[in-house]
């Protein structure tokens, strides 16, 4: 985002500078929103380096505005070992750094926390937490109200903050102080970041009772983590309470008419996504002329003309669909209530002990009950651990698998990419282009028409000719990879991306990759990379145990799943852990950094 | 709020408009154009030509003698028989003894090898299969044209043999294209039932080779028909090669025509068998993942 006049700021402006955690430049500038924004919150942010007490007071007057008792808070001590007292102690085998703040670190898989025991079961929360994570802090701070069977709580990470109930998340500038604040009571948890509402969910337990507030940070194996606390600060109130800033509402309205002028429909999307009631904002045309935009584009993702339509005007919406039903594009791969099972034995199946003792072979079921669309111009990440069923769905998707129940309709060509496709030792390069290309279902003509290039883009050369047998290790990797992504189907399936060769020939495969990925209707990637879902993918899916676990714009589905990870639900030592996966990276590295 | 969900939209859409359906039961695919499916034809007599030739290369790779080797096998055998027949047990009534014995070795083993190693046709593409929708019948196809194609080289040794006796083509030799096309229809009948039994049943292949051994004795192959007692000869007649192995002697040595009758019956009944067949075999290609 471009700033054009220093003191001529728009809303979007003032958002950027604040996420940066800029508080000066936003009280400075001329046209500064003032009527809108919580000023004097923001200037005690910005005084908080030299003038801790400033924040202080605007706490003391704040709450007594909202009628909110102040049962913990740290503003006015200048040194981290004077927060401990009988409520509030550590627990973990992880290092606290102290100073005016503090700072938790955990190598490896130590842990480590702040636990506040002593708070109100019932009522009406408001947390306020003033943190920055400079470093690396993978997904892994958690700012929680624990209750005996419920928890709230509010996970970080360097880029990103979501509720962990719910995996509607919002990016946030980690590097950046801000105060943070969670608002709980028994209708609806909401996260602010200085003082701007970012999300407000209603809650499913509404009778629960907290026992603690919890601050951890969870180690994982691998990178030492850490994340900074400047001071927090704990307000309770017996009855309910609603809005504890100032014209948030009207401000979330304003935020949405940005993001709408500016046409950013993932932002547009991820606000309407982070608010479960309907405030009106009178700005259903805007929305869904969007919407329109949205039609003409590579690409569909359902969930977000699912959202806009769904908090629009009901008749508005109702006329937007039938207006445009024939230009709805149509998905050109989809499944609908997928089940797969497998044999635990296939190779017991007809032996000679099965049959006389009769037994009926065990089955185990692979995939279960899965729905997903594919659209002309997705590129759809399938996530998940290790044994979940990501490659069966992908083999079941290009009619490899027999399915169980349900069924796969395809409407255009498809082509599973694989290393190695029946690559023979005893053939030279040539003729292993032409078999392998015969394999994958193209024409001798065609073949012909893109040879020239996959031996110039293999590097190959003379040795062409030469038997794959004598061919080295990275020679096979070349041609391999120059043959698989040479064309481009209609549908795309990837199991795991390729990779070959040395640095060099790594960024030109990079390169070559995205041109593929370009190039063909749709691709449909089954890959361990987060990073690759997060920057390339549309949309993705979770799988986990066969099931669909989440399905969605990218960045929820990947917090989903990191939600599992970090809260158990699964075996303790089961795959589903990105830090090996990180680990596995370094050591065998992937073209896609 | 309206309770708008995309997949309301797809039901309402046709449901015949598709190209691939995977259902439980089967693999649909859209009804082709005549000129779609002569241009798939034509794609997979490529893709057969191509398996073919790729098998016959890696089977002379790296070996001195290279493409010799293709020949080498069938000369061999060829003085085998001329070594059995002629030397040790010295046949003294028919100099044609040997050309008889080989003329039937030559046409038997590209149904014994074919048959042998059909069980294990499938599963030695398992790799492709397991990756790519590559028709699998193309790879029973292309696994029957390799052995035809060694089968070819092998009468192009016999006719040498032939010649060196005497015996040159002649019109006879028009009733040939029946009677390959009398044992093609049964060795496709075969083949196809025993690949997909043998991807299933893995013991098959083995379990065959002992089968045709004893196949090839029950064959009038070193033994004329006339060898067989007249009450038995109903039951000895079952087999076709009682009537596919003296046809080729007909031709090629007593240079008269063949009995067409029982070459005819043979032809039509396992042409039909045939085609049953491999409609059951793409029924069972859906279940043979599992199993590859």
């Amino acid at each position: 985002m471009k700033i054009l006049e220093k003191d001529d700021l728009s809303t979007s402006e003032v958002l950027y500078l604040l996420d940066k955690g800029s508080f000066k430049e936003v009280l400075g500038s001329r046209c500064f929103r003032d009527d809108l924004f919580p000023v004097k919150l923001i200037e005690s942010l910005s005084k908080f380096d030299v003038d801790q007490e400033n924040l202080d007071a605007y706490m003391e007057e704040h709450s007594l505005k909202i009628g909110v008792s102040r049962l913990f808070s740290t503003w006015k001590l200048t040194d981290s070992n004077d927060w401990f007292n009988n409520d509030l102690y550590v627990e973990g085998d992880g290092i606290i750094r102290y100073g005016r703040g503090l700072e938790l670190v955990t190598l490896d898989r130590q842990n480590i926390s702040l636990r506040y025991s002593k708070i109100p079961s019932q009522g009406n929360y408001i947390i306020h937490l003033l943190a920055s994570f400079p470093s690396n802090v993978s997904d892994n701070f958690y700012l929680s109200l624990e209750g005996s069977h419920y928890d709230e709580a509010i996970r970080f990470s360097n880029t990103s903050v979501t509720l962990v109930n719910d995996s509607s998340i919002f990016n946030s500038y980690g590097k950046a102080i801000k105060l943070y604040t969670l608002h709980v009571n028994s209708d609806f948890a909401r996260i602010y970041t200085n003082g701007i509402l970012q999300k407000s969910k209603k809650r499913n337990q509404k009778d629960q009772e907290f026992t603690a507030l919890v601050i951890r940070l969870t180690g994982e194996h691998g990178p030492d983590l850490s994340g900074y606390i400047h001071g927090f600060e704990i307000q309770y109130v017996n009855e309910k309470i609603f809005d504890i800033f100032e014209k948030e509402k009207i401000l979330f309205g304003e935020i949405l008419k940005s993001y709408i002028n500016q046409s950013d429909i993932g932002e547009v999307y991820r606000l309407l996504q982070g608010i479960d009631d309907q405030w009106d904002s009178n700005m259903d045309d805007q929305l869904l002329s969007l919407l329109d935009a949205q039609l003409s584009k590579q690409g569909v993702q359902e969930w977000v003309f699912d959202k806009i339509l769904q908090y629009v005007d009901y008749f508005k919406a109702d006329s937007w669909v039938s207006l445009h039903r024939d230009r709805l594009p149509s998905p050109i791969l989809s499944t609908h209530k997928l089940s797969v099972e497998f044999l635990l034995t296939p190779n017991k199946r007809f032996s000679l002990g099965s049959i006389l003792k009769k037994s009926h072979s065990k089955r185990f079921l692979v995939l279960n009950n899965l729905n997903f669309d594919v659209f002309p111009g997705d590129i759809v990440g399938i996530i998940g651990s290790n044994g979940a069923g990501k490659s069966t769905l992908l083999k079941a998707v290009a009619g490899l698998v027999p399915i169980n129940k349900g069924e796969i309709i395809l409407r255009a060509n498809h082509l599973l990419l694989s290393a190695g496709l029946g690559a023979r030792n005893e053939l030279t390069g040539r003729e292993n282009i032409y078999l392998a290309g015969t394999f994958m279902g193209l024409s001798k003509n065609k073949i012909d028409e893109i040879f020239d290039e996959i031996v110039e883009f293999s590097e190959l050369g003379a040795a062409i000719d030469k038997p794959f047998k004598y061919y080295s290790d990275g020679m096979k990797g070349r041609l391999v990879f120059s043959l698989a992504t040479s064309v481009a189907p209609e549908i795309l399936l990837l199991d795991e991306l390729l990779s070959a060769g040395d640095i060099k020939f790594q960024k030109k495969a990079a390169d070559r990759m995205k041109q593929l990925l370009d190039r063909s209707g749709a691709v449909v990637v089954v890959t361990h990379s987060i990073q690759f879902v997060a920057q390339n993918c549309n949309k993705a899916l979770l799988i986990s145990g066969g099931r669909l676990a989440a399905y969605g714009d990218p960045k929820e589905v990947i917090s989903q799943y990191l939600s599992i990870l970090h809260l158990g639900d699964l075996p303790n030592d089961s795959d589903f852990n990105p830090l090996t996966i990180a680990i596995h990276h370094q050591g065998s590295p992937s073209f896609i950094n | 709020m309206y309770n708008f969900t995309w997949k309301d939209i797809e039901k309402t859409r046709s449901k015949n408009d598709f190209l691939i359906k995977v259902t439980p039961s089967e693999t649909i695919q859209s009804k082709k154009s005549l000129n779609d499916i002569a241009k798939h034809i034509s794609l997979n007599i490529q893709r057969i030509r191509f398996i073919v030739a790729s098998e016959a290369k890696t089977k002379i790779f790296d070996k001195a003698l290279g493409q010799a080797w293709l020949l080498v096998e069938p000369i061999i055998i060829a003085w085998l028989y001329f070594f059995i027949t002629t030397i040790v047990f010295e046949y003294t009534g028919e100099k044609k003894q040997f050309l008889f014995i080989l003329t039937s070795v030559v046409f038997w083993r590209w149904f014994s090898r074919t048959i042998d190693g059909s069980p294990l046709s499938i599963v030695g593409y398992s790799s492709v299969l397991k990756q790519t929708r590559f028709p699998v019948l193309v790879i029973v196809m292309a696994f029957m044209a390799t052995e035809m194609f060694f089968f070819a080289i092998s009468v192009l040794v016999l006719i040498v043999f032939l010649f060196l006796y005497g015996y040159y083509p002649n019109w006879m030799y028009i009733y040939l294209p029946l009677v390959l096309a009398t044992q093609f229809s049964f060795m496709l009948f075969l083949t196809v039932i025993f690949s997909i039994i043998g991807t299933f049943f893995k013991d098959l292949s083995g379990l065959l080779y002992a089968l045709t051994g004893v196949w090839w004795y029950l064959s009038p192959g070193i033994y004329p028909v006339s060898k067989i007692p007249q009450d038995w000869l109903w039951l000895y007649m079952l087999n076709p090669f009682a009537h596919i192995l003296p046809a080729y002697r007909n031709i090629f040595i007593d240079n008269i025509s063949p009995p067409l009758l029982p070459l005819l019956i043979i032809l039509t009944v396992f042409a039909i068998f045939s085609g049953l067949a491999i409609k059951l075999f793409n029924k069972a290609r859906y279940y043979f993942f599992a199993f590859l």
